[in-house]
């Protein structure tokens, strides 16, 4: 298992669309995504779930991703919350 | 046990009316105890027992017995009222307190609170506020719907078709009560309420189309604000491999913030009307409730009959 602590970087935090890119992108992996801000965790492959944590920009989160691609996972999902997936 | 901060009961959802008056540097103090004290005896000066991990409630009784004190003498209690690591001091019927409450409690940093509301209805809400506050929470990947008044949390592998399958129930009636991500609370360390979090409250995501809000499509009856959690139906891909319960005559159990729920384990392939598995499972769990276990009644009719044969056979 893969488990890293992010701060949230992209300027406008992720707010609908970064979400969306992030579930998309969690979507691409077998793993299973899990993320954590505060006492609350949800799954990374679901959108409600991202949303529901209304991460603003310099959040520090805990992102967990376990599986086969756990590894590639981590790295593409980590660039997504740090904003500089492009 | 959860701590709740003293500055949370200030927040107009709490209900509470309260203002702070002073101590505010100690508004960060914490709670732990849905209790309150009216420390009737300890102003009295008797410190025995002296409940001072709770708020203290100062009514009328407390008030007046303050008021008639002489100045000198409100001082020395105030002095030793504030000695304790007190969590925060509420008055009651808007009553102010006096000024060397003030000074200690500015001193010891230990808020000072005031509320218009009475005695009575202070404690009542405050208990039922802080029920609600510290009971064990925490959030479930799932779907929760009401179906026959079933509140039901679907649960599944992303992509398995929970969201589908909850705007199916809702279009056949049914009430959406959380998609994707509920928040489940342990009330009474028995019951658990799921809710949705205030900002997704009726919405959904269904891929392909989106985020919609089924309040504004389906109307107020198609959704419902929160909901006891009595089964939960797990979807998961058909596996030949896998053993599927035939008969129903044990229920598996499935534990949420330790209080056991019934599991039942649907799996999905096409053909299968899921919302119609589902609504089907919500009237047999009611059965069941009421007492009829049909699976149960049916195994106990073949004994019977089993019986029957013996004896004739003899």
């Amino acid at each position: 298992m893969e488990k890293r602590n992010i701060t949230v970087t992209s300027r406008e935090g992720m707010h609908t669309r970064p979400a969306a890119v992030f579930v998309r992108e969690a979507a691409k992996f077998k793993s299973e995504v899990m993320l954590t801000s505060g006492d609350t965790t949800v799954n990374g492959k679901s959108i409600m779930g991202i949303l529901m944590l209304a991460l603003t920009s310099g959040t520090t989160v805990t992102l967990q991703v376990d599986g086969p691609d756990e590894s590639s996972a981590a790295d593409a999902l980590a660039r997504v919350l740090s904003g500089d997936s492009g | 046990m959860k701590q709740i901060p003293v500055a949370s009961l200030i927040g107009a959802e709490s209900g509470l009316e309260l203002e702070a008056v002073s101590g505010k540097a100690g508004l960060s103090r914490t709670i732990s105890s849905f209790d309150i004290n009216r420390p009737g005896l300890a102003l009295a000066g008797f410190y025995k027992n002296f409940a001072d991990d709770r708020i203290q409630v100062f009514g009328k009784g407390e008030f007046a017995f303050i008021e008639e004190c002489a100045v000198a003498d409100q001082a020395e209690i105030a002095k030793n009222f504030f000695r304790f690591e007190l969590p925060g001091l509420v008055l009651t019927h808007g009553n102010q307190p006096p000024i060397c409450f003030v000074e200690m409690s500015e001193k010891h940093s230990i808020p000072i609170l005031t509320t218009r509301q009475s005695t009575h209805s202070f404690i009542m809400q405050f208990t039922h506020w802080m029920i609600e506050e510290l009971a064990p929470s925490t959030s479930v990947h799932g779907v929760l719907v009401e179906v026959f008044g079933v509140g039901i949390l679907l649960m599944g592998q992303s992509g398995i078709g929970k969201s589908e399958t909850a705007l199916e129930l809702v279009e056949r009636g049914h009430r959406l009560v959380a998609d994707d991500a509920v928040h489940v609370r342990c009330v009474e360390g028995s019951d658990l309420y799921g809710q949705a979090s205030e900002l997704l409250q009726y919405h959904m995501e269904i891929r392909g189309l989106g985020i919609i809000n089924v309040k504004d499509l389906f109307g107020v009856g198609a959704i419902r604000g929160r909901k006891r959690i009595e089964l939960v139906i797990e979807l998961e891909e058909w596996n030949a491999e896998k053993e599927y319960e035939r008969l129903g005559l044990d229920d598996e159990l499935v534990e949420i913030l330790g209080v056991p729920v019934p599991r039942i384990t649907v799996p999905v392939r096409p053909g299968r009307n899921i919302p119609v598995l589902i609504e089907t499972a919500a009237m047999n769990h009611r059965s069941k409730k009421m007492g009829y276990h049909a699976a149960r009644v049916l195994s106990e009719r073949l004994k019977e009959q089993m019986e029957k044969k013996r004896y004739s056979n003899h």
